[in-house]
């Protein structure tokens, strides 16, 4: 396989994360301006673990993913009392006050001579664990995709149980569900954390692919990305975030004649989707009618 | 079983409701009544917490239950079917039920209480698959009737449940609230339809511009001089 391809397939399934991150909020109902503030703290926090603690790769996903979850939960406890748009504007300040900590968090320490940890906004550089372990590319890129698999695999099962259908009981009418004896705040929380955990993998799979972050990365940008691929691909099932990533990173980001007039065509797509499906590509109409289909051929 | 005492309740400048008093004894079915915009969903929705009230006491057997969140209200036995036939629409009958069940039962309390109420309501057993969406008025509101039910409630606050259902929708409605009158339910109902609200309560309360203005027996209500003017009307002489 080319590096090129390689490159790209690795790219969307670490964005496939956060986008899934900003779909579990949709499903409750909430719209959030600022789960790259998760990507970035598991970045951070998984990348120290590595190259700075000396923790074995996975014991630092882990604890990067659990740091931002812990901070999704943290963040929840107020915010979620806010409602709609307050909610939203509230995770994008949340989100520009995380960048701008990590614009001066500095945390070094001496590994072989070198002064090795976050810098400010200098970055942080050498998260050289898969290099120094002699993982390849194409190695890397399967350790993604199987944790993206195992990701799919809690949402299909939450979309099925009764958790889910409380998520979505919530997502349609939050009053409603407050009078079927529901604890709507607690139950956002929790999807909040859920969602914080799903971004964070996104978050440390990166930090340990590209061996550099630096606070720029995570702007509000990323945000909005996340927050659109479930619009574009669809709110009906997990499968609708991932097709809004492929479209935008594997086909707008990254061919080349098409990448400089991206943004053109990725505003124009949403435009139009919006008017024309406005619960995105794959909304419940269309799951629903392939289930369906699915069905009636098993029967 | 239900004492509401001196019930203020304001949005922001307006205030909705002036010192509302009401009694609901235990297996009553107590009708309030009052024209649009009286206070009757606000009085409702202040007992079940969805709206905050700014003064007043709210008791059931003895226990307070103004300031409470509302899923704490529905833990104490009191439950909502809210007016306009709420039900999730994206989630099939069956969800709609087991969910509703799931806040106030164990799982294998769930399955009993579910097949009490499906026998209740045998049409909706027919329909345990079907979306929200895919039902019609009448039957929206079985479900949302149901779905309170399913609780098993010790105080069911009926919102408007026969608002904008066809005439024969509407009487199914009606014959199915005097149906659990007889098994024991206790009621607060909440109706524009006076004349069969009353028929079918023990006693009502008149609401008007957020204070009550009448309340007694529900038979001599029917009769009383204000309601036939304001709400019934006719005219005296022929309901003498």
């Amino acid at each position: 396989m080319d590096d090129h391809l390689v490159g790209v397939l690795s790219n969307i399934g670490m964005i496939s994360f956060i986008a899934l991150s900003a779909y579990l909020l949709l499903i409750v109902g909430e719209i959030s301006f600022g789960q790259q503030a998760f990507f970035a703290i598991s970045a951070y926090a998984s990348g120290i673990a590595t190259a700075m603690w000396g923790w074995d790769f996975w014991p630092g996903l882990a604890w990067g993913a659990a740091v931002a979850a812990a901070a999704a939960v943290l963040v929840g406890i107020p915010t979620l009392r806010i409602r709609g748009l307050y909610f939203s504007i509230a995770t994008l300040a949340f989100a520009e006050m995380v960048r701008l900590v990590f614009e001066v968090f500095k945390y070094q320490v001496e590994i072989d001579g070198e002064m090795v940890g976050p810098d400010g906004s200098d970055g942080f550089r050498d998260i050289r664990y898969i290099f120094e372990n002699d993982i390849t590319a194409v190695e890397y890129m399967l350790m993604i995709y199987g944790l993206l698999a195992a990701v799919l695999c809690a949402f299909f099962l939450l979309e099925r149980s009764r958790l889910g259908s409380i998520f979505r009981m919530i997502g349609q009418d939050p009053v409603l569900a407050q009078m079927q004896g529901i604890d709507v705040t607690a139950y956002k929380i929790l999807a909040l954390g859920m969602a914080g955990l799903v971004a964070g993998i996104g978050g440390g799979l990166y930090a340990h692919l590209t061996t550099f972050v630096e606070p720029k990365i995570f702007n509000v940008m990323l945000g909005v990305h996340s927050l659109a691929y479930g619009l574009i691909g669809g709110l009906g099932t997990a499968f609708g975030p991932l097709i809004g990533v492929a479209i935008d990173i594997g086909f707008l980001e990254s061919i080349r004649a098409i990448s400089g007039y991206r943004m053109i065509a990725f505003g124009g797509l949403v435009a139009v989707l919006l008017i024309f499906r406005p619960r995105g590509l794959l909304d419940e109409a269309a799951v629903n009618w392939i289930r369906l289909r699915l069905r009636r051929r098993h029967a | 079983m239900l004492e509401v005492r001196d019930l203020d309740v304001s949005y922001g400048r307006i205030r909705a409701l002036r010192g509302v008093s009401l009694d609901v004894a235990e297996g009553e079915i107590v009708a309030l009544i009052g024209a649009n915009g009286a206070g009757k969903s606000s009085t409702m929705n202040a007992i079940s917490g969805v709206v905050r009230a700014a003064a007043g006491e709210v008791r059931l057997d003895g226990r307070d239950l103004l300031g409470l969140p509302a899923h704490r209200i529905v833990g104490r036995g009191v439950v909502q079917v809210p007016e306009g036939r709420l039900i999730f629409a994206g989630l099939t009958v069956e969800e709609n039920l087991r969910l509703a069940a799931a806040a106030a039962h164990d799982r294998r309390v769930e399955a009993e209480e579910l097949e009490r109420v499906l026998d209740l309501f045998p049409m909706l057993r027919h329909r345990l698959k079907d979306r929200g969406s895919n039902l019609s008025g009448g039957q929206a509101q079985m479900l949302a009737l149901a779905r309170g039910l399913i609780a098993a409630p010790k105080l069911l606050l009926l919102d408007e449940p026969s608002l904008g259902l066809a005439p024969v929708a509407a009487r199914e409605v009606f014959g199915l609230i005097a149906k659990l009158r007889d098994s024991g339910v206790t009621i607060l109902l909440v109706e524009q339809n006076v004349r069969q609200a009353l028929a079918v309560a023990d006693r009502g309360y008149v609401l008007e511009g957020g204070r009550i203005v009448l309340d007694g027996d529900a038979k001599e209500l029917l009769g009383h001089d204000l309601l036939v003017k304001s709400y019934l009307g006719i005219r005296r002489e022929e309901v003498a």
